[in-house]
């Protein structure tokens, strides 16, 4: 096990929350001057289903004092101001269309940023400008290069980044990882990470825009494209707008194989593997994959995209058993069986995440960096980036990841970024 | 000439997926000829030309088809060339769409080259297509497409030449700066300033660190914070570029007052970021400063500065301190590894007066301290609340030589109160030398450290301590610790295979023992370590004189872990014990017989059987019919079914038959293409499109048809789904019907589609018609329900279930018709039939038909 100053400081924090117990660290009390400034100002930026459930484990923190929501759907706008003023018994919070116009509020400390794919980095890095502390939805980019760019602004501004990578901090995935890293299954190999797999979609004919939708605003820095309703609701699996379960869910598991491998400021050297796509879909990303992601030591990652939504699971093989993790129902499975005798099989789940949250709340007062920060982000989601490249261009490919670059690989290369509609850029 | 040409075919494939890496698996058969080789140009040329006039929500095979020819050829150079060649030819072409020109420019973005610029340049000069150009050119990083890019700013609109000059930023040539720098000092519009400023600050150059520095210096408030952005980035570039001496300057500038928190706090994380003195006295400032915001980043980013000079210059801001940063100070100063140095900081913060500081020093333990803290730790923790926690995590989590040692002293030093938690610790901590230690503590009259020992020792202790475990188990006088001792007997007993258990140690030991709750615990101990030997001596136990060890046995093999005991607990269940026992061991009984095992259904149901016969109060029967719920087998139809008669539990009775028969597997009659195992009137029925159709919409049905089958059944749940068309719309489907070969007659229930006009309209579908026998309505379906249900002209599901005398039937999930016969001269058995009636115009689908024997 590495033991960078960083683990210990983790080490310190988190460590042994399941043995001995111990009390908060941060008395919020503590932070600041004068009692107002006790609070986080936040606010939120898109505000559709993944809001609204994350927000609801925001809302358990009174620490936070929520100001403003922003969305460019004016129904969803409506609903997000709703849910705030109800939380906070007023009619005060502040409701933007432009995100922009949130981030230039001043008495906003911290955003929640739960928009589609597309907006995520430029975001983050705009929050960052703008002085805030940001938690962001995953998947925090839609290209290599942009996930670096926030990389690299949350570094220039001393922002706290908080990916929402948050099955690092949810109970199953954390024994999963604590089971894996004390050898109890030898020396792992192999993770199986197991995704959905994309929809077919039929082709459909663009439409009048709908009122109450600011739809540039929505296309924001993506290709222009006319607005086809199932294109709009289902944007996660375009090219243009998203990538498909495979960067969509599997940056969680990437997330999560990454931390059992501990290559946290790494990643794989050689992606290979399978992708199947159907001719008559207007969907453009395969409708099943499966890419075998190799790192330098041999050990394996094996993103699969084929089966239904509850059939999704992360899995750690190693010489001596393995552990898995099925996310649908928090059940944990594992050989051998005595690992189960550690505790019960069953764990509070994925959608719990309040203690991803009390981290990021957390660091925001002690200004320390995030358990999901922008570089591990970075690097977990990179490998998603890859794996989808491999499907596109069709080959197999070599990564190098200290250079962030491929191998002698122009070509793949050019996929590494895309270009913004103008006026929009990292 | 065939052979050759399919042969060269696998060739080429093989070939191509070997190349490829990655199998793409197509369903066009465009690719096939794709893959011919000879043909590809014409090939792409073809694709190309189709998708000419692509227009959103168009056929997307064509462009899922140019996708697949990128993939397959990119990287051939030569194929790649030729194919960016013909993407060119259409991009010009004024006959493409823009759409299609849109497809073309993200593939250009993978395969274009220099070739592109003419074409890219020509789209970057008209609004529709800039962006698309832009699309294309990001791929081209060649000097080329630069120069192409600064020419093509000159004249392009305000749009495109935020575009370009975004790209340029990306791009980050040096030879784009002089270009760039025009467009912030000139009298460029705010979107061009701003976007210029921007890439400047990517690209990085001294220059344009000047040139940032003048602009931002001249500019108004509002483009301000813009232009300092841009800045800022300009520093990191130049930092990154190894070229620390103007990023130092510029974030020496943006650390001003003046400026705003934000910018402050990003020239500090800059400072740090590129060490050495400056650095460190930036450092020290800060924590010696006043603003509380600016020392927590500076002592989280005190990490990366590097030397125990660092660690001293740290150590001595401490007092400047308030509480809160001393607390995340303490910690940022355990990470730095300079243990001797920082150890006498941590042990002086134990005695600090704020609680935030003295918890920090206390958790920091865990990280810095030796053998020599333990006792310190361990003081700390007598004290109580509220540092105890602090102090037990530490002790929980602190490594090095000799803790184990120490850890052992003070056990044995401290007193009644920290005992048990210092236990639990060795346990945590997998402490097998605290083993002798703790044998002795198992038998203290502490009771929580007696119980936190035996605890302890469970998962402490190998099977080589099984006699002495099973010592202190004789000697627990008190009730609640025994049932300690026998659970750390049980765990470490459990720690080898079965057949190496000690379960003969146990039983000669029982023997031996008169004591009834001595036995008891024996007897619990022997249940725990399970097999069939203790199984049995158990089972003897249950007929013990005395109630204490008869109670323990009788529940302990009701609570058994396998299938092993059902023998035992249907003896018991047979010899009539007293009523509590006999709900627990019911209870065992059903559960162990719904565990997975490899026993057939016939088996189980065997079981359930003898269950059943001891079976007398209401909760019993509950149970049982709850256990016989699970087993997917007609049998256990059978006996459920004398409880549908039974008033106390005919609902459950009800739940458990759904659950049977919804377990029991189907079989289909109709396999969606044949009418293969059907018979009867073969030229009115027919399938077509999956399903099978008779009758007629243009004129009348000349007779009733039937369609057959050969199965015969009684007890059965049959599914179809149907469809009726025509003014005389009947249909149904009969069922333990006969036929008659000499009369060609049809006889036997009908459950009936269709419906009956007049005066008083019936909707005829579910009601029971009794064909050729009685030829009457047996039972109109309940006309309520249908109303709610039935979908007119649609396919609607039909579910048949006849279980002896008992026929019922549903529509589209609702029951609609519950008919028991009361005739005993009426025939329960015979062969299914759908039908088709004769007369006005009609005509019927039939589909997914499904039978389910339930006998």
């Amino acid at each position: 096990m590495k033991s960078s100053s960083v683990d210990r400081r983790r080490f310190l924090q988190t460590a042994g929350a399941g043995l001995v117990g111990f009390p908060t660290i941060i008395p919020s009390s503590l932070w600041g001057g004068t009692p107002p400034n006790d609070r986080i100002t936040i606010g939120a930026i898109g505000l559709g289903p993944r809001c609204e459930s994350v927000m609801k484990h925001f809302f358990t923190f009174p620490d936070f004092q929520w100001l403003a929501v922003c969305d460019v759907q004016q129904g969803r706008l409506d609903r997000g101001k709703g849910w705030v003023d109800e939380h906070h018994q007023n009619r005060d919070c502040l409701a933007y269309t432009d995100f922009r116009e949130l981030l230039a509020n001043d008495k906003i400390d911290a955003v929640l940023i739960a928009t589609g794919d597309r907006w995520h980095a430029l975001a983050s890095i705009l929050a960052a400008k703008a002085g805030k502390d940001i938690y962001s939805e995953k998947p925090m980019s839609l290209t290599i290069e942009e996930g670096r760019a926030v990389v690299s602004a949350m570094k220039r501004f001393g922002s706290v980044y908080q990916c929402g990578h948050q099955r690092r901090s949810v109970d199953s995935y954390r024994f999963q990882n604590e089971i894996v890293r004390s050898g109890k299954i030898g020396r792992v190999h192999t993770v199986i990470a197991q995704n959905w797999e994309n929809p077919i979609i039929k082709p459909d004919a663009p439409q009048q825009v709908p009122p109450g939708l600011d739809y540039d605003m929505w296309l924001g820095p993506t290709p222009y494209h006319p607005f086809i309703p199932t294109r709009f609701r289902e944007w996660n699996y375009y090219w243009d707008t998203g990538g498909g379960t495979l960067i969509n869910m599997g940056c969680h598991y990437t997330d999560i194989a990454q931390w059992g491998f501990e290559t946290d400021d790494t990643g794989p050297v050689h992606f290979e593997g399978t992708a199947e796509f159907i001719a008559n879909n207007a969907v453009d990303t395969p409708v099943r994959a499966e890419v075998t992601c190799t790192y330098g030591d041999g050990r394996k990652l094996v993103l699969k995209s084929r089966g239904t939504f509850p059939e999704r699971y992360l899995r750690f093989e190693g010489s001596e058993g393995w552990i898995r993790v099925d996310d649908e129902t928090d059940l944990i499975t594992a050989d051998p069986p005595s690992i189960l005798r550690i505790r019960g099989s069953q764990a509070r789940g994925w959608e719990a995440a309040g203690d991803h949250i009390k981290d990021f709340l957390d660091c925001i007062r002690s200004r320390r960096e995030t358990i999901c920060s922008p570089e591990k982000s970075h690097r977990a989601t990179t490998i998603g980036h890859i794996a989808n490249t491999c499907c596109r261009l069709g080959r197999s490919l070599q990564w190098d990841p200290a250079a962030e670059r491929f191998v002698n690989d122009a070509e793949a290369d050019r996929t590494i970024a895309r270009s913004m509609r103008p006026p929009w850029h990292l | 000439l065939e052979t050759r040409r399919s042969k060269r075919k696998y060739a080429v494939i093989k070939q191509t997926s070997i190349r490829a890496g990655a199998a793409i698996l197509l369903t066009l058969l465009l690719f096939a000829s794709l893959l011919q080789g000879a043909d590809r140009r014409d090939d792409i040329v073809k694709i190309l030309t189709g998708l000419q006039n692509y227009h959103y929500g168009d056929d997307p095979s064509k462009v899922r088809a140019l996708e697949q020819i990128v993939r397959e050829i990119a990287r051939e150079p030569e194929s790649s060339r030729q194919l960016e060649g013909e993407i060119l030819r259409i991009l010009a072409s004024d006959q493409t769409s823009l759409p299609a020109k849109g497809l073309l420019s993200r593939q250009l973005s993978v395969v274009g080259s220099d070739q592109s610029l003419p074409t890219l340049r020509s789209m970057l000069m008209m609004e529709q297509t800039a962006e698309l150009a832009c699309m294309a050119v990001r791929g081209i990083l060649t000097e080329q497409a630069t120069l192409m890019l600064h020419e093509v700013m000159e004249q392009a609109g305000e749009t495109t030449q935020v575009g370009i000059i975004n790209l340029l930023g990306e791009r980050g040539e040096r030879a784009s700066v002089p270009v760039l720098i025009g467009r912030i000092s000139g009298n460029s519009s705010e979107a061009v300033l701003l976007s210029a400023a921007a890439a400047l600050g990517k690209i990085g150059t001294e220059a344009a660190a000047k040139a940032l520095g003048d602009a931002r210096r001249r500019s108004s408030a509002a483009l301000r914070p813009q232009l300092t952005q841009a800045y800022l980035q300009c520093a990191q570039t130049l930092a990154r570029q190894g070229k620390p001496a103007v990023a130092r300057q510029i974030y020496g500038e943006l650390a001003a007052k003046q400026e705003p928190l934000v910018v402050r706090r990003a020239a500090l994380v800059g400072t740090i970021e590129l060490g050495g003195q400056e650095a460190l006295a930036e450092v020290s400032k800060v924590l010696k400063g006043a603003d509380l915001q600016l020392k927590s980043v500076a002592i989280s980013e005190s990490v990366r500065l590097k030397g125990t000079e660092v660690t001293r210059q740290l150590i001595s801001a401490m007092g400047h301190l308030e509480p809160w940063h001393q607390a995340l100070l303490l910690e940022a100063l355990v990470e730095r590894g300079d243990d001797s140095l920082v150890r006498p900081v941590i042990v002086q913060a134990l005695e600090a007066e704020a609680s935030v500081v003295r918890e920090a020093a206390i958790r920091s333990m865990a990280g810095i301290g030796d053998a020599s803290s333990v006792g310190l730790l361990v003081k700390i923790a007598e004290q109580g609340h509220p540092s105890q926690q602090a102090a037990l995590f530490a002790l929980g989590r602190i490594s090095g030589p000799g803790i184990e040692a120490a850890l052992l002293e003070s056990l044995a030093r401290t007193g009644p109160q920290l005992r048990p938690a210092l236990i639990r610790i060795t346990e945590i901590r997998g402490f097998t030398e605290a083993i002798p230690f703790l044998k002795v503590q198992a038998l203290s009259k502490e009771t929580e450290s007696a119980v936190a020992s035996l605890r302890a020792l469970g998962a402490l202790a190998g099977p080589s301590e099984l006699p002495a475990l099973l010592q202190i188990l004789m000697q627990c006088q008190d009730r609640a610790l025994a049932r300690s001792a026998e659970a750390a007997v049980v765990s470490v007993a459990r720690k080898v295979r079965p057949e190496q258990r000690p379960a003969e140690a146990v039983i000669a030991l029982l023997a031996r023992q008169s004591e009834p709750a001595v036995r008891s615990s024996l007897i619990r101990v022997l249940a725990g370590i399970g097999g069939e030997r203790s199984l049995t001596v158990i089972e003897q136990s249950a007929g013990d004189a005395d109630a204490e060890v008869r109670d323990t046995a009788i529940r302990e093999i009701a609570d058994w872990k396998n299938a092993e005991a059902l023998p035992a607990l249907a003896d018991l269940l047979a010899g009539s014990p007293e009523a509590v026992h006999r709900i627990l061991l019911l209870r065992g009984f059903t559960r162990l017989l719904q565990l997975p095992a490899r026993r057939s259904p016939e088996e189980t149901l065997r079981w359930y059987r003898k269950g059943l016969e001891s079976v007398a109060t209401v909760e019993e029967k509950r149970l049982v019919l709850s256990g016989l719920a699970a087993v997917p087998s007609p049998g256990a139809l059978a006996l459920v079914h004398p409880f549908l008669q039974d008033e106390t539990v005919r609902d459950e009775a009800q739940v458990a038959l759904d659950r049977i028969i919804g377990r029991i597997e189907a079989q289909s009659l109709f396999d969606g293409k044949t009418l293969e195992g059907w018979e009867g009137d073969l030229d009115i029925f027919t399938v077509e499109d999956g399903t099978i159709v008779a009758g007629s919409l243009e004129q009348n049905n000349p007779r009733s048809g039937y369609l057959r089958t050969r199965t015969s059944a009684r007890d059965f749940e049959l599914r179809v789904t149907a469809k009726l068309a025509g003014p005389g719309d009947n249909g149904g489907v009969q069922f333990r019907s006969r036929y008659d070969e000499g009369s060609k007659r049809m006889s036997g229930y009908q459950a009936d589609m269709g419906s009956l006009r007049g005066d008083q309209p019936i909707n005829l579908w579910g009601c029971l018609y009794d064909e050729g026998r009685r030829n009457k309505l047996l039972v109109i379906a309940d006309q309520e329900k249908l109303k709610r249900v039935f979908k007119p002209g649609d396919w609607n599901n039909m579910v048949i279930r006849a279980i002896g005398k008992r026929i019922q039937v549903w529509v589209n999930g609702e029951r609609v018709t519950d008919y028991v016969e009361e005739d005993d001269s009426i025939w329960q058995e015979g062969i299914f039939a759908l039908q088709v009636h004769g007369g006005p115009p009609c005509k019927v689908w039939y589909k997914d038909i499904w039978l389910k024997k339930l006998e």
